[in-house]
């Protein structure tokens, strides 16, 4: 086995459910991101070859895993995220104040946020997938935190009521 | 939610993720097999876009003026103003009043901001920092739907961080900025330009796409902006190109989209060794803290050292096989009942004995020395009552409030693991569905002694204990922190209610 076919199974192993997770925001249901993940990984095997270590192997798979869920959709995406992404929690019954204040983000914040928090990919890593600079993915994360806070701050007012 | 605490963010997201079903054979396969689809190209899409240079002959053409309408701060959203002044301040400080809410402030001062253009439909303002970055900031200028505090207005920031002559606006020599918008094509794995826009420079009165057989697409500059709309047709764009009133192209950039090349052979390449860890700064650290198996050295330009006496102790096993940790320091304060936090880490995956990281940021942000507490925080899952409990593993306050801090948001946490509870989500859903919720007695009894039943929506249950209370609809958590404070959280169905733990921990 390779020295690249460990480093992505090693990956596969330590962040498939992040992965899963992620893609489900795209693809509307886990047993479709289960499937787009697998593919995923599968493409990454193939293609190794044509990672050249510019980046994380990590930001490089999310970019197939991306690709790969939109092209499952059949819709086409926006990489410069200026189109409209309809990424949503898979199960919003799980946490409807959650879902309900993600709605309400901007389709490309939404992104990006799902990267940060369901990925957990740094700040470089998300502007090298989603191809922006770091300072707009930081000004991006801040304004999303910020839209978070004060819809959950609306959620307090609701419960004092 | 505090403002930096990602760590809560995450937690939040991480439990809504379920069980691992990962079958790495079934990769293994799948990569074996040929796929009987047409091979769809998803190779990284390499964007350049190169500057022609065409001479302008010594005219004035392109000049921007950037004079604009000022934006005065004040008018701004909340929102819009957090994003305008924090974002990209390297140096947050937070302000104490007795009996006032703690509230943030930038000690780099403030951006000037000027509207540069606006055609009706978008809006961009040019953002002067003191520090000399310049941003550009775009949106509709309907702005983005806000229930709370009025719309929200940008959309998206761009700024010249790390490249100081970089220009936000047009000049002489680029008298057009470009947007482009790609779409993924997945029938062919090609990238198409689905709309670009842009400001222009003085003199500019048209903007063209140019296609590969030399077609031109055109359109008519608005104000100082241009927006081809969507969609444009597809077409194998090459070129964006600029004209003057009398049609002269006047400028020309190439548009190049490509595949990555192939690299060489892999199999020839050997692993990537772990990255060095950086040096320390000179001299000494201005923070130095330690737990019963590491210790954290915080240096005044923002970097953190952490040294494990052991890499066989259970807590740097955990840490290590739950995938490393984010090391993390922050700033807090406490007032009017509320905590404001700024917070900021970066991942240490792999987990090493030596953790060494910079929290100083190009676009700031984060907090700047001294901090009130650092951490690492663990990536390994939260349950309530688990044995790796609420605080972090490793976690050293520098001061009081960091302290007390650490303290409240353990407190919280342990509100909030308890609420998430498989046990409580079948009550709140049985709640939301119209049932009444099981006496506060009979909630106890479910989860042994570390819940107690209260009388009083108001009471307080003994140190370490959660209090529980309920009138059938509403139930109350609550719990004493260390310090004696009263943390409390209402659960109304599925929904959070009443509670003083928003700033601490990310409860639902």
């Amino acid at each position: 086995m390779d020295e690249r076919t460990q480093a992505i199974e090693l990956l596969y192993r330590q962040r498939y459910v992040r992965f899963r997770d992620g893609v489900a925001t795209i693809t509307g249901s886990y047993d479709t991101a289960r499937d787009v993940v697998q593919e995923t990984f599968a493409k990454a095997l193939r293609r190794r070859l044509t990672f050249r270590g510019e980046g994380s192997l990590e930001a490089w798979v999310w970019k197939i895993a991306i690709r790969t869920a939109w092209e499952r959709r059949r819709e086409l995406p926006d990489l410069s995220l200026n189109g409209t992404i309809e990424a949503a929690l898979v199960e919003p019954e799980r946490d409807p104040v959650l879902a309900e204040a993600l709605r309400t983000l901007p389709a490309k914040r939404r992104l990006i946020v799902f990267l940060r928090y369901f990925a957990d990919l740094s700040y470089g890593e998300i502007a090298s997938i989603c191809e922006v600079s770091e300072g707009t993915v930081g000004a991006t994360l801040s304004q999303a935190r910020a839209a978070l806070e004060e819809l959950l701050q609306k959620e307090d007012a609701r419960g004092h009521r | 939610m505090a403002i930096g605490e990602e760590r809560e963010l995450r937690d939040r997201f991480a439990g809504l993720g379920g069980r691992d079903d990962g079958d790495w054979n079934d990769v293994r396969r799948r990569a074996r097999q040929r796929s009987r689809r047409v091979a769809v190209l998803v190779a990284t899409v390499a964007v350049a876009l190169v500057a022609t240079g065409f001479g302008l002959g010594g005219q004035a053409l392109g000049l921007f003026d950037n004079s604009g309408t000022p934006v005065p701060l004040e008018k701004l959203s909340e929102r819009d103003r957090q994003t305008a002044v924090f974002s990209l301040c390297q140096h947050i400080t937070l302000v104490s009043r007795p009996g006032r809410e703690p509230v943030e402030r930038c000690l780099d001062g403030e951006p000037k901001v000027t509207e540069i253009a606006n055609d009706g439909k978008t809006f961009y303002w040019k953002l002067s920092y003191p520090n000399g970055v310049t941003c550009l900031a775009s949106g509709p200028v309907e702005g983005f739907r806000d229930p709370n505090r009025g719309p929200t207005h940008i959309g998206m920031m761009g700024c010249n961080v790390g490249a100081p002559t970089e220009r936000v606006v047009p000049t002489p020599k680029r008298p057009i900025t470009t947007n482009l918008a790609f779409t993924m094509d997945p029938g062919d794995g090609l990238a198409r330009i689905t709309n670009a826009s842009g400001l222009v420079g003085s003199g500019i009165t048209n903007v063209g796409l140019v296609a590969l057989h030399g077609s031109v697409l055109k359109t008519t500059v608005k104000g100082k902006t241009y927006d081809f709309g969507r969609p444009i047709p597809t077409r194998d764009w090459v070129a964006i190109t600029a004209y003057d009133e009398s049609g002269k192209e006047v400028h020309r950039e190439r548009i190049s989209v490509a595949h990555r090349p192939s690299g060489p052979p892999l199999e020839n390449l050997k692993q990537p060794a772990p990255s060095p860890l950086p040096p320390l700064p000179a001299g000494r650290p201005i923070q130095h803290g330690e737990t019963p198996v590491a210790t954290i050295d915080v240096y005044r330009s923002s970097s953190v050292a952490v040294h494990f006496s052991s890499m066989k102790s259970d807590i740097y096993r955990t840490l290590e096989r739950t995938g490393g940790a984010t090391l993390a320091c922050g700033d807090v304060a406490f007032g009017a009942g509320r905590w404001l936090v700024v917070a900021g880490g970066n991942s240490t995956q792999p987990l090493r004995q030596d953790v060494r990281t910079d929290l100083s940021t190009r676009y700031g942000g984060f907090p700047s020395t001294p901090y009130d507490y650092c951490e690492l925080q663990g990536r390994y899952g939260r349950y309530w009552n688990d044995e790796e409990g609420t605080h972090e593993l490793v976690e050293v306050p520098f001061t009081a409030v960091g302290r007390r801090f650490l303290d409240e948001r353990a407190t919280a946490r342990d509100l909030g693991y308890f609420v998430r509870t498989r046990k409580m989500w079948q009550i709140r859903k049985a709640v939301h569905r119209g049932e009444n919720a099981p006496s506060a007695a009979e909630i106890a009894r479910r989860f042994g002694p570390r819940v107690v039943p209260l009388a009083d929506r108001a009471g307080e249950a003994p140190t370490t204990k959660i209090g529980v209370w309920t009138d059938g609809k509403v139930i109350v958590a609550s719990e004493l922190a260390p310090n004696g404070r009263r943390l409390f959280v209402t659960v109304g169905g599925v929904r959070i209610g009443a509670t003083n733990t928003r700033q601490l921990a990310f409860v639902f």
